[in-house]
């Protein structure tokens, strides 16, 4: 059966038959951004929170860009102080990635969020080797500060009940989320790629990723790192793996907590192939033929291989037909 | 080209049961599928004092396809191709030279042992190749309705436009098919449908 016999004697052809993949409706349901799970606030990014004398609630936190490889936590901390001279002092020293502030001792307006936020961006620390905008290892050339309360109409001098010798950076650390009562997930109707949105506020966006665990379409454990979104920017990054299952997420911290990211699932259907190149198909929607699909390909991991139809699914039955080697 | 049908298929009407068919892929890796290549076998070769015969060539053939030949100057003589077909059977064609035109053949030759070239006319050169035409295993019939469905793809993606066909029922290297898109050395698969 594997031969078809042909006019030319030396040149049989290669017998293939067909193979027939059927979604059913409920499978082959629209792609949804929030499908999977509602938009959640980001967690706080890595901030130090400095308070000022004229009140606990005149604060002023310090937030780092958000970033997965070097955290400031344990690596940069903050000194608050009045200075001597109504002037605005900032300074540094690289190798403990102490950033000392000396806050102009009677006129808050020298003191606002804006002028520290650029007197720290532009620091050059002591130190043998120290450059501009680097602390200790770690970036300190985006940081951005947002005054809370009065800061910048009444801070001149450091808080009289909270220590401000020695403040830590926290927080950044992002979220590992699980289903539960809490967060609810719902489950990709079939094996699909998944999607991560940014919204929000969108100047609180970092350039973070999302990452997922779960299942393919043969019940085997992955994992991705989904794109990484673009700083200060709303959109929906795809992945690449068709997920059967997800179990857990990990959402990171952003740039603020004005941003929300909601999971959902694209239109790209897992397929129960590891093609390694691509193959013939057609596929039908709602028994319509449909122009060719986009199709990818991996040899290696099953949950690479997936096929996105020229038409938007719209919960009606998809169809794939394969042409494929009598085996 | 003749066929049976494979077997019987039921449906819902018990006296009617429709044709089982089969389906034959022929593969054309992405060496085979190379690009048309106007001097692959002679590259400004001189037109020579007398007919002569020529022997050796730039490359071998890629696959069954279709020879091309053009000319630098004035030639209208006859250049004669022989070589084999997709079924390794002999075959020779005359094409007749249309000077600076694009001369094509209708015949698809696995392998070109020899092309004979015709008298020059000045000093002219000639870069005989292949085109994009690849060679069908069927000897197809006339009637449009009497041939098998062809579809392609070209490195995996489906012809929008299906290929044209080119039909003989007697001379299997006259049968040609010439994807809408140009071949690019990527795989092509030709699916039939019989």
């Amino acid at each position: 059966m594997g031969l078809i016999q042909t006019d030319a004697y030396n040149f049989p052809l290669e017998g293939v038959q067909v193979a027939r993949m059927v979604f059913t409706a409920a499978e082959a349901a629209a792609a949804s951004t929030t499908a999977i799970m509602a938009a959640r606030a980001a967690t706080a990014p890595c901030h130090a929170t400095l308070v000022a004398a004229s009140a606990e609630t005149d604060i002023l936190t310090i937030n780092f860009v958000a970033t997965q490889t070097d955290t400031p936590v344990g690596k940069v901390s903050f000194v608050l102080d009045a200075n001597s001279s109504n002037a605005l002092d900032v300074s540094g020293v690289d190798s403990t990635g102490v950033i000392t502030i000396k806050l102009a001792n009677d006129t808050a307006a020298s003191n606002t969020a804006a002028l520290i936020q650029e007197a720290i961006q532009g620091l050059t620390p002591s130190g043998e080797g120290a450059v501009e905008g680097t602390i200790n290892g770690i970036d300190i050339s985006g940081v951005v500060c947002v005054a809370g309360g009065n800061w910048d109409t009444a801070a001149v001098a450091e808080s009289t009940t909270t220590d401000m010798t020695d403040v830590q950076c926290t927080g950044g650390d992002g979220e590992t989320i699980i289903p539960d009562e809490t967060v609810l997930f719902h489950q990709p109707p079939c094996a699909r790629t998944i999607t991560a949105t940014a919204a929000g506020t969108q100047n609180d966006t970092g350039a973070v990723s999302v990452i997922v665990y779960g299942t393919n379409i043969n019940d085997e454990v992955i994992s991705e790192t989904l794109p990484a979104f673009v700083v200060n920017t709303s959109a929906t990054k795809t992945g690449s793996k068709a997920f059967k299952t997800i179990t857990s997420v990990f959402l990171p911290s952003h740039d603020g907590t004005g941003a929300t990211v909601s999971l959902g699932y694209s239109d790209a259907l897992g397929v129960p192939f590891m093609f390694s190149k691509k193959p013939y198909i057609r596929a039908t929607l709602n028994g319509v033929i449909e122009n060719a699909p986009t199709v990818v390909v991996d040899a290696d991991g099953i949950e690479k291989n997936t096929v996105d139809l020229a038409s938007s699914l719209n919960g009606t039955e998809v169809c794939l037909y394969w042409l494929l080697p009598v085996a | 080209m003749s066929y049976k049908p494979a077997g019987l298929y039921n449906t819902d009407v018990v006296t009617k049961p429709v044709y089982l068919g089969k389906i034959g892929r022929q593969t054309l890796s992405a060496a085979e599928a190379v690009a048309l290549d106007a001097d692959g076998l002679l590259a400004e070769e001189a037109l020579p004092d007398a007919a002569a015969d020529y022997t050796t060539f730039e490359h071998d053939m890629p696959y069954a396809r279709n020879i091309t030949a053009v000319c630098s100057g004035t030639q209208t003589g006859d250049m004669v191709v022989t070589g084999t077909n997709i079924d390794d059977v002999a075959i020779t064609e005359t094409i007749t030279l249309t000077s600076t035109d694009t001369a094509t053949g209708t015949k698809a030759f696995r392998t070109v042992t020899n092309i004979n070239l015709p008298i020059k006319v000045g000093t002219e050169t000639i870069n005989v190749g292949w085109g994009d035409k690849i060679g069908v295993p069927f000897m197809l019939s006339a009637t449009a309705a009497d041939r098998p469905i062809v579809e392609a793809t070209l490195d995996g993606v489906i012809e929008t436009t299906a290929p044209a066909l080119t039909a003989d029922a007697d001379e299997l290297e006259k049968n040609l098919i010439d994807l809408n898109s140009d071949l690019n050395g990527k795989e092509v698969c030709i699916y039939y449908y019989v």
